[in-house]
């Protein structure tokens, strides 16, 4: 376990530095002018050409790529994430700021879908082809083919022409106003969760299934076990393990949906900071938030692959 | 010729007696591709003509599901976003498989550095949430139809590498491969005409499988106004035209939306069906 550990962290450090030259490439690739997008169409224009040399030499335009990239790898290695080009706040205020919104959202989003999932997926797996399990698989199935996103819009729309619905413009915290913030993250947290549970339902629903089938059940069974001492204790909890653990990945996929829901929401979370930034080319801050939301994603991945070989001595990564 | 006919029916009416559902689903998403081919046919009105007369109409026997903020029929830009979101998503799923799949077989016949290699960067694919990766690359390249089919297909780059690799890795240990290569076959003869053929299932329960997703990752794209650039009518432009205003119309957001719904549901529920006739061991490896 040890030697596999230290292995697939010796590992992260080629696979983070691609990342990095992925997204330093995709940065200089952006069209637009860095200048334009702090002074305006008009302010740029209106530049001497030395004005204009001086702020490219002070934002470090001017330097060779290799010393950008260079200076960007030591500004993240020292956790410095830049400046808004347009609004002078750091990065890390934006993370600070924003962050526990979206990370509320994720994380509520999870636990919704155990709640419904679960249930769900295991009345499907133990009355298999009954009225129930067609039921609870079409829940599954469509709820994974709905865009997260287009339910997001259809919600909003019926709060726009039911109940006055306006989209919040800065951020409210559960240790402010538990109410406000409530209202706020709740859609989000409800359309990602639906989705998120379609995919648990299916999950539980197979992998219980299989165990129902295995030999040590049939001899629990065959031991005279009364039906809910086999279900409970031999079954469910082979079953829903692996399933959790698999579920963490969706605190890293929350944070790529979390982009277009928080849009359709118009909820001030990071997703929306990020798209913004895209459109706004704010390059420092779609630079280094791209880089920490992959830094996340992948210490996401990185913990549920640990947690699958610590919880199933079967399995060993070689 | 009338062997290969007779068996693909054969297989097809097997196929229809033990999945239903999935084969009517499979012919739901065969007539919406023909729906995306004859658009122009089937349309009724021109999706790019405005009518400043009728703007923002609800559902009338005219325009039976509205017209948009500039007058243009709803019903007609579905249809021609059919062409458009099918052609986007058909066309980056197979080119982004393709690519994951031909350098699968080859890093698994080849081992050593090269297999080291190709891994790494499957990880660092890997790395991105994907419509996060496919925001980045269309925002970089600039919106265009061929930046947001290539910004999809290097999304499916990374899963084709992955599942397709460890079907050639076990087609490489079986004798006949080994008996090809004793008689002297040359490595490109072994790769195409023994280990290839034996990945082609599995290739395309992932094309199937992983269309559903490319049609949502399309229309994520549109609806954050980093898609294909108007006027051209996708449904993930429609939505996000819909949201920018600011009372949106109700016939603006849902009707392009089920489009949508249906569309991945075909996709997807054909590719469950297709995935446990072919190779039941891939549940759950593609999402």
């Amino acid at each position: 376990m040890r030697r596999y550990l230290a292995r697939r962290f010796l590992l992260l450090i080629p696979t983070v530095l691609g990342v990095t030259i992925i997204i330093f490439t995709a940065m200089r690739l952006l069209p637009g002018d860095p200048l334009v997008a702090i002074f305006g169409l008009e302010g740029a224009r209106r530049m001497t050409p030395e004005q204009r040399a001086n702020l490219e030499q002070a934002l470090g335009l001017r330097d060779p790529v290799v010393v950008q990239y260079g200076k960007w790898l030591r500004d993240i290695a020292t956790g410095e994430f830049g400046k808004s080009l347009l609004r002078g706040d750091s990065v890390t205020q934006f993370v600070l700021r924003r962050g526990p919104i979206t990370l509320e959202i994720a994380v509520l989003a999870t636990l919704l879908s155990w709640l419904v999932g679960f249930p769900v997926g295991i009345i499907s797996a133990l009355r298999p082809n009954s009225r129930v399990d067609y039921a609870s698989r079409i829940f599954s199935i469509l709820f994974v083919a709905i865009p997260g996103f287009w339910l997001g819009l259809v919600v909003v729309l019926a709060l726009i022409l039911w109940f006055d619905y306006k989209a919040p413009i800065l951020p409210v915290y559960p240790w402010e106003n538990l109410q406000k913030n409530i209202e706020m993250v709740a859609g989000p947290a409800l359309v990602m969760g639906l989705g998120f549970a379609g995919f648990v339902a299916r999950m539980v629903r197979s992998s219980l299934v299989e165990v129902l089938h295995e030999d040590y059940v049939r001899t629990a069974r065959a031991k005279g076990l009364h039906e809910q001492v086999v279900i409970v204790r031999h079954t469910l909890r082979n079953a829903i393990l692996p399933v959790i653990t698999w579920s963490s990945l969706f605190l890293g996929v929350a944070l790529g949906g979390s982009v277009a829901i928080e849009k359709a929401f118009g909820v001030p979370g990071l997703g929306l900071t990020m798209i913004d930034a895209i459109l706004d080319r704010d390059l420092p801050v779609v630079q280094n938030l791209v880089m920490l939301y992959t830094i996340v994603f992948v210490v996401v991945n990185l913990i549920t692959d640990m947690s699958y070989a610590w919880l199933d001595p079967r399995i060993r990564y070689d | 010729m009338k062997k290969p006919l007779e068996r693909s029916l054969k297989w097809s009416r097997s196929f229809t007696r033990r999945y239903p559902l999935s084969a009517y689903w499979g012919i739901a998403a065969v007539l919406i591709i023909l729906l995306g081919i004859f658009a122009p046919l089937v349309s009724p009105a021109d999706p790019l003509k405005p009518n400043p007369l009728a703007r923002a109409q609800g559902p009338s026997w005219q325009h039976w599901l509205g017209t948009d903020f500039i007058g243009r029929d709803v019903l007609s830009r579905i249809v021609h976003g059919t062409t458009w979101s099918l052609f986007v998503a058909i066309t980056s799923v197979l080119l982004g498989t393709t690519l994951g799949g031909v350098w699968a077989v080859a890093s698994a016949f080849f081992g050593g550095k090269f297999d080291l290699l190709g891994e790494r960067l499957v990880e660092v694919l890997l790395s991105f949430p994907p419509i996060l990766l496919a925001l980045l690359l269309a925002s970089a390249l600039g919106a265009s139809t061929w930046t947001v089919i290539l910004s999809i297909a290097a999304t499916r780059v990374a899963y084709g590498t992955r599942i397709i690799r460890s079907q050639a890795l076990a087609v490489r240990d079986i004798p006949y491969v080994e008996a090809a290569r004793g008689l002297g076959a040359s490595p490109w003869r072994i790769i195409f005409l023994h280990i290839a053929p034996q990945c082609i299932g599995v290739y395309l329960i992932l094309v199937t499988t992983s269309l559903g997703i490319a049609i949502v990752l399309e229309a994520t794209l549109g609806f954050l106004g980093a898609g294909i650039p108007p006027p051209t009518p996708t449904w993930g432009n429609m939505l996000g035209d819909a949201a920018s205003m600011l009372i949106p119309k109700w016939h603006l957001v849902v009707f392009p939306g089920i489009a949508i719904v249906i569309t991945v549901l075909a996709f997807n529920v054909f590719g469950d069906g297709l995935r446990d006739a072919l190779d039941p061991r891939l549940r759950g490896t593609n999402f």
